[in-house]
């Protein structure tokens, strides 16, 4: 054969190839709104970087007559390209190949992609479009989702794992997410659940839809799975794209530096947009970005646990993670979610250098036989925990509000933060006033001929000597009590000079953090 | 979706309510899941409730009946597994709520005792 007729005879298999589960698989796949796997990663990664690999691999099952079908790449597109010009490696489900469905190959096909990326050290983006297990394949599918698993984990806190639920994810299938960074869902397209509709009716009787069940909404605002919503697969592929411009691209690098611009103060001018009454609300969000770089903040989970607020600005070019407790939302209570919520955003930030900036304001714990049934205790544990544990530069500025244990978890001084800064509004003590007066002065309160007046009194006495950032300061517990527009300029300059901080933390092969 | 927000909130007074943790009120918003919570209430002993959502396999005793401490009053089958409802003390059976093959939801009333 010549080299004409073995190169055409390789496109022609190409071409075979890349069609997936062929025209009418494809026409169903658009009709239900969705691009086609291929499709999806071209327009993810950079114009024409995209290079892939295992074209050619074919399914491994005997059994149920299977050895006689064909399945395109056996369900699943691998490959490496870039976004913002930085190496990636990625690999998309294709449910037009037998639903998606996981076989032996397959699974061979994503963990193989999976090891390169760990090799090179580079992120890894997994587009989720799948029935599930391919029965067919029996217990080999089940060792495909293990082996997957066991890499997800290994690959924790090395290299950004992305997940990106573009249909559906189910069973066992959803704890690959899980274990990754971050999960992506789109409005209409996600769904995940661990049993399905069907199952849990026949099994239990309870009706509920699939978009009921395991909707991108219910991730992103009741369940917490999820950390970005986006109304469209374009709009998911931008969050993504933005999300990469924020994080280094292994554990060992730092994220891209950009230019420095200043914050926007005359649109998010911080004296108005922040209250001195501690009882007021107001959008912590605004006051971020009164002061980050280009008054920008990509904010993480916006919907689940809003009472707290987790993300990404940029303070001289550099990425620094935020956590900010958000009096908009519950007064800023720290409650069950809300812990979880911050704890792993810390621990992500710790894992990939990216300096801690903690924006306190809260009242405390949630009250409520249903937070301390569903656990707080636990789950709070691992606010104090996260922060602990974590070396990276902490810097944490009190703005009002910080009372008992919600003063200590926020990465006070005492959990070890490089730089406590307050502002003349910050009052930090065990409870707020009007508690503390009444523990104080019961006594004195319950024999006054007017109790009321004396409580006030009383109240007022508290307020002046306790409620503000002094006391705290005397004992060195604030390193600097600052104006409200210095605030910038006390940031920046304790990220400077923390640039190579370094901790030791007692050798041990890994903690035993309250999970 | 809020990443789009570029300027600062409005104040809208009436999004905000009462709120209250220790003995101060704060002005703020209530979240879904705030408002949804389900108030806690002392368990009534004398009702066995369905522990898991499950369908009705067997019933052993009927309105009337004298039951012992221990002593199984019904079946409740649920994941593969017919789990045993038993008399938490010596009683007699008020009513049963339930009849075979009745399909129950989490935390139905199946049978009282007096």
């Amino acid at each position: 054969m010549s080299l004409r007729i073995k190169t055409s005879d390789l496109r022609k298999r190409m071409s075979e190839a890349v069609k997936g589960g062929g025209d009418k698989a494809i026409e169903k796949q658009v009709s239900m709104g969705k691009m086609t796997a291929r499709e999806r990663i071209i327009e993810l990664l950079d114009s024409k970087s995209f290079f892939e690999y295992d074209l050619f691999v074919e399914h491994a099952a005997k059994d149920f007559d299977m050895d006689k079908k064909k399945l395109a790449g056996d369900g699943v597109i691998i490959g490496t390209g870039t976004i913002n010009g930085h190496p990636v490696c990625i690999y998309a489900q294709d449910f037009t190949v037998a639903g998606g469905s996981l076989g032996y190959m397959h699974a061979r096909k994503i963990t193989k992609i999976m090891d390169h990326a760990m090799k090179l050290k580079v992120p890894i983006i997994g587009i989720n479009d799948s029935g599930g297990a391919r029965i067919q394949e029996g217990v080999n599918s089940l060792a495909g989702y293990g082996e997957i698993f066991y890499r997800n984990t290994m690959a924790s806190g090395v290299i950004p794992q992305i997940s990106v639920i573009l249909g559906p994810c189910a069973g066992g299938a959803v704890y690959s997410p899980a274990l990754t960074d971050y999960v992506f869902v789109v409005d209409k397209i996600s769904k995940m659940f661990i049993t399905g509709p069907e199952v849990i009716k026949s099994v239990l009787g309870e009706e509920i839809t699939m978009e009921a069940l395991g909707g991108a909404q219910v991730h992103a605002e009741k369940t917490g799975n999820a950390h970005f919503y986006a109304e469209s697969e374009k709009e998911c592929f931008g969050q993504i794209k933005e999300l990469f411009s924020y994080i280094p691209w292994n554990n060992t690098k730092k994220a891209d530096s950009f230019p420095t611009k200043p914050p926007k103060t005359r649109t998010y001018k911080v004296n108005k947009l922040f209250p001195a009454d501690a009882t007021e609300p107001y959008d912590v969000r605004d006051i971020v970005r009164s002061i980050s770089d280009d008054s920008k903040f990509f904010e993480v989970q916006t919907m689940w646990a809003a009472n707290i607020v987790i993300g990404f600005a940029r303070f001289d070019g550099d990425t620094v993670g935020i956590v900010a407790n958000q009096p908009l939302v519950l007064a800023g209570v720290l409650d069950v979610d809300s812990s979880d919520k911050a704890a792993r955003f810390i621990r992500y930030c710790d894992a990939f250098n990216i300096p801690l900036l903690t924006l306190v304001d809260l009242p405390g714990y949630l009250p409520g036989v249903d937070q301390e049934h569903a656990g707080v205790i636990r789950h709070g544990a691992k606010l104090l925990y996260a922060y602990s544990e974590a070396t990276v530069p902490k810097i944490t500025l009190i703005m009002r509000k910080a009372y008992g244990g919600g003063y200590i978890a926020m990465c006070s001084s005492h959990l070890k933060a490089d730089f406590v800064f307050a502002w003349p509004t910050a009052e930090i003590a065990v409870m707020g006033p009007t508690g503390a007066a009444n523990i104080i002065f019961r006594k004195e309160i319950a024999q006054a001929d007017d109790p009321d007046a004396l409580r006030e009194i009383k109240i007022e006495e508290y307020k002046k000597k306790y409620a503000n950032p002094y006391v705290a300061a005397a004992y060195g517990y604030i390193d600097s009590v600052i104006e409200l527009n210095e605030t910038r300029k006390f940031i920046l300059h304790a990220l400077e000079i923390s640039q190579s901080k370094s901790v030791v933390i007692p050798e041990k092969k890994h903690g035993v953090p309250p999970f | 979706m809020a990443n789009k927000k570029k300027t600062p909130t409005e104040k809208v007074d009436s999004e905000f309510q009462d709120f209250r943790v220790g003995d101060t009120i704060y002005r703020t918003k209530l979240t879904k899941a705030y408002l949804e919570r389900k108030p806690y209430t002392i368990p009534n002993k004398k009702s066995s409730l369905a522990f898991i959502p499950g369908t009705i396999a067997e019933i052993f005793v009927k309105k009337g009946d004298k039951v012992k401490e221990g002593e199984i009053m019904m079946l409740l089958e649920a994941m593969k597994m017919k789990n045993r409802v038993i008399a938490p003390f010596d009683g007699v059976v008020k009513d049963v709520y339930v009849e075979v093959g009745q399909v129950v939801a989490k935390n139905f009333v199946m049978v009282e005792l007096v």
